[in-house]
């Protein structure tokens, strides 16, 4: 059994070097991703605003200072662009900025004989999750604002949150990105390397000799998992260097969950393999399954941001339920370093199960596919 | 001696009254094979003729165990393929219709996995690999990719991977379907040698050249049923006799003889030459003494024997398969 398997993954390792190029995909796919995201992170984590200013005074000033100071665990709260106003319309007019907030003439006058004033907030809302951003951003300014005043806060906002800590968003999008790499490298190697064996006409000559299929199998699934082994190996480097992933955070618990992340992509690549029986469409299949996992369980939680009924909130509502969501989250936790997370037994065993699964009607399809009935 | 003898004469395959049903109790039911009878004896040439989907692979399939007959017995050296699938597979090995080699590995690279996923002996696989592409005659193109080669070459090359493993049959699937003359009298011979060597062969063909050049044996099947079976020249005197063929120099003539030999004969007339059906030299003989009267009006004589495509023909009519 031991030699079988040996001979498939040297097989299988001597054709990937000679035809790379379902490997190479499936390395590019996250990385490009990656470098993607590197970028939208960058430019969306540091909010920035345009502010016009009509108003002059000491209450001005010190309102402005505070939205110039206030920070959270991913920087300042607000990029402030400028604060002239005819350049902040300008700005907000050409969508150069996506929030403007414009600070009325009677501003200090109003604060100043202790009446109330309204600012205007204008969003450019490309999603609802970036608008409650601004929203809560400002909300935060004006509680400083007043606190510093010694005044009741005019506008209060009510927050549930599911978690008791932010996850910073380059770790939050970053664990999404790294299981978006391992389910589809996984799913692209076991994948192709088994619709070769139908492309090539080959599978048949392998069942027919006394080892059966189960070599055939594992011998596909170790070699794939070297490949994973090594794509991953150089996709950590990226998200630490453009994402600031803490590498260094990855306890044996989290390779453990990266491993039933490979099992699961590894038994849907067999599945795609002998349900497509040709190497070309499991690329793309292999990229929407991961791109679909990625938006449903890995950034669960921007879509919530959209979730106001319809579809959105159907899908929504599967992200939460889906059984890689939680362990998802558990990784995202772990790497960060939140004391309260403990290992989550009912999210492991409900993945497991659902590995189990999809492992178990891999085999079994895999099985019928063997059967080779037909001549020609 | 005797017992030698009597190791000969065992059937290796034995596949008796034989049906396979797909699907079975469903409105796809499919009847594969129907009353499939065959007896194969040790080192014996057995060819299975028939058209396309006629059942000769789903044959194949029931003797490697992938397929279990729906009802009746198949047993392959003494056991059921499959029951003892594993040690079945280790007494034989097939050569499929597709080659199913790797082109992007060499033809030694090919060799030595299967070598090394059969479990052949480590310290032997280097010699056995050089031992079969000797056979095969591929020494020389041993280092080059299975890709580069001609479709003769493939098939010569996935004998040699049958050969690896040292089975007692050979199960080949249209082992010359696609290849050149030159290939297919080279793999005709192989298998020749193999069979003197003591192996069962077991092949398939539609090719009526190679059934007739190659079995000992031939089982014409077709629709998923044994048509007829017998050595090549059992089933072509199953059909026809001996034909000779007298022609005259004017049709007057070949009526006249038709008209004197008709109720003595088997005979039909055609224009201006007549049929006559002579089974021994004999009636060929006294036919032409009393026709040495009609000697100046005869142009030539020929003679013709039915050939196993006549047979084929016979047996499973002219309508086009898919």
């Amino acid at each position: 059994m031991f030699h079988s398997i040996l001979a498939i993954v040297c097989k299988d390792l001597l054709l990937i070097i000679r035809k790379p190029m379902f490997s190479i995909i499936s390395l590019l796919v996250p990385l490009l991703f990656i470098i993607f995201y590197a970028l939208v992170i960058h430019t969306s984590s540091t909010n920035p605003i345009v502010i016009a200013n009509h108003s002059e005074g000491p209450y001005t000033d010190r309102f402005i200072d505070i939205l110039q100071e206030i920070k959270s665990v991913e920087g300042p709260y607000l990029e402030i662009i400028t604060l002239d106003s005819e350049l902040a319309f300008e700005k907000y007019n050409n969508r150069q900025v996506d929030a403007l907030l414009e600070i009325p003439k009677s501003f200090e006058k109003n604060l100043s004989t202790g009446k109330q004033s309204a600012l205007k907030l204008k969003v450019f809302n490309i999603n609802s999750d970036g608008t409650k951003n601004y929203q809560l951003r400002i909300d935060h300014a004006l509680y400083e604002f007043h606190k510093s005043l010694n005044e009741e806060s005019i506008i209060s906002t009510n927050e549930d949150m599911t978690f008791v800590q932010d996850t910073p968003m380059k770790s939050y999008v970053s664990t999404g990105l790294l299981i978006f790499s391992v389910l589809l490298t996984s799913m692209v190697s076991t994948g192709t390397l088994m619709a070769r064996e139908w492309e090539e006409r080959t599978a048949k000559s392998i069942v027919l000799t006394p080892k059966g299929f189960l070599p055939l199998i594992v011998g596909k699934w170790v070699t794939a998992f070297l490949v994973t082994v090594v794509n991953t190996v150089l996709v950590l480097p990226l998200l630490y260097i453009l994402l600031g992933y803490p590498i260094g955070q990855m306890t044996t618990l989290v390779w453990f969950y990266l491993l039933l992340f490979f099992l699961y992509g590894s038994a849907a690549g067999v599945l795609l393999g002998v349900l497509f029986k040709k190497t070309l469409p499991i690329v793309p299949i292999s990229v929407v399954i991961g791109m679909s996992e990625f938006l449903v369980s890995s950034l669960e939680s921007y879509i919530r941001g959209f979730a106001h009924g319809g579809m959105t909130e159907w899908l929504w509502r599967l992200g939460s339920w889906w059984p890689s969501s939680e362990i998802i989250d558990t990784i995202r936790f772990t790497v960060e370093g939140f004391e309260q997370i403990a290992i989550n037994w009912g999210a492991l065993f409900y993945m497991a199960l659902w590995v189990g699964l999809m492992i178990i009607i891999a085999l079994i399809k895999l099985n019928k596919q063997l059967s080779f009935t037909q001549g020609q | 001696m005797d017992n030698n003898k009597l190791i000969e004469e065992k059937f290796v395959v034995e596949i008796n009254k034989v049906d396979l049903i797909f699907n079975k109790n469903s409105k796809k039911e499919f009847k594969a094979l129907e009353k499939l009878d065959i007896k194969i004896r040790n080192g014996q040439i057995f060819c299975l003729l028939g058209p396309n989907g006629s059942g000769k692979t789903t044959t194949i399939n029931l003797i490697n165990g992938l397929l279990e007959p729906t009802h009746g017995d198949i047993t392959v050296l003494g056991m059921k393929p499959s029951k003892s699938r594993k040690t079945v597979l280790r007494k034989i090995s097939l050569v499929p219709q597709e080659t199913a080699l790797y082109n992007d590995l060499t033809a030694r690279e090919n060799l030595l996995f299967h070598a090394r996923y059969y479990g052949v002996n480590r310290k032997y696989i280097s010699k056995k690999v050089d031992e079969v592409l000797g056979i095969v005659q591929l020494k020389n193109r041993q280092n080059d990719r299975v890709g580069t080669f001609s479709g003769g070459m493939q098939r010569r090359l996935a004998l040699a991977r049958a050969l690896l493993t040292e089975p007692e049959i050979l199960l080949l699937d249209e082992p010359t379907l696609g290849v050149d003359v030159q290939s297919r009298n080279a793999i005709w011979e192989q298998i020749r040698t193999l069979a003197l060597e003591g192996k069962t062969v077991i092949l398939t063909t539609n090719y009526m050249e190679e059934a007739e050049a190659l079995g000992e044996q031939v089982l014409i099947i077709d629709k998923g049923k044994p048509v007829k079976s017998g050595s090549p020249n059992e089933l072509k005197r199953y059909i026809g006799q001996k034909q000779m063929i007298i022609h005259f120099t004017d049709t007057t003539y070949a009526k006249q003889v038709y008209d004197y030999i008709a109720k003595d004969y088997d005979v039909t007339f055609k224009g201006n030459q007549l049929n006559v059906n002579t089974n021994t030299l004999n009636i060929q003989f006294q036919l032409l003494q009393q026709l040495s009267k009609y000697e100046k009006h005869m142009s030539h004589l020929d003679y013709s024997e039915p050939n196993l495509q006549d047979v084929f023909l016979h047996f499973t009519g002219k309508e086009l398969r898919d």
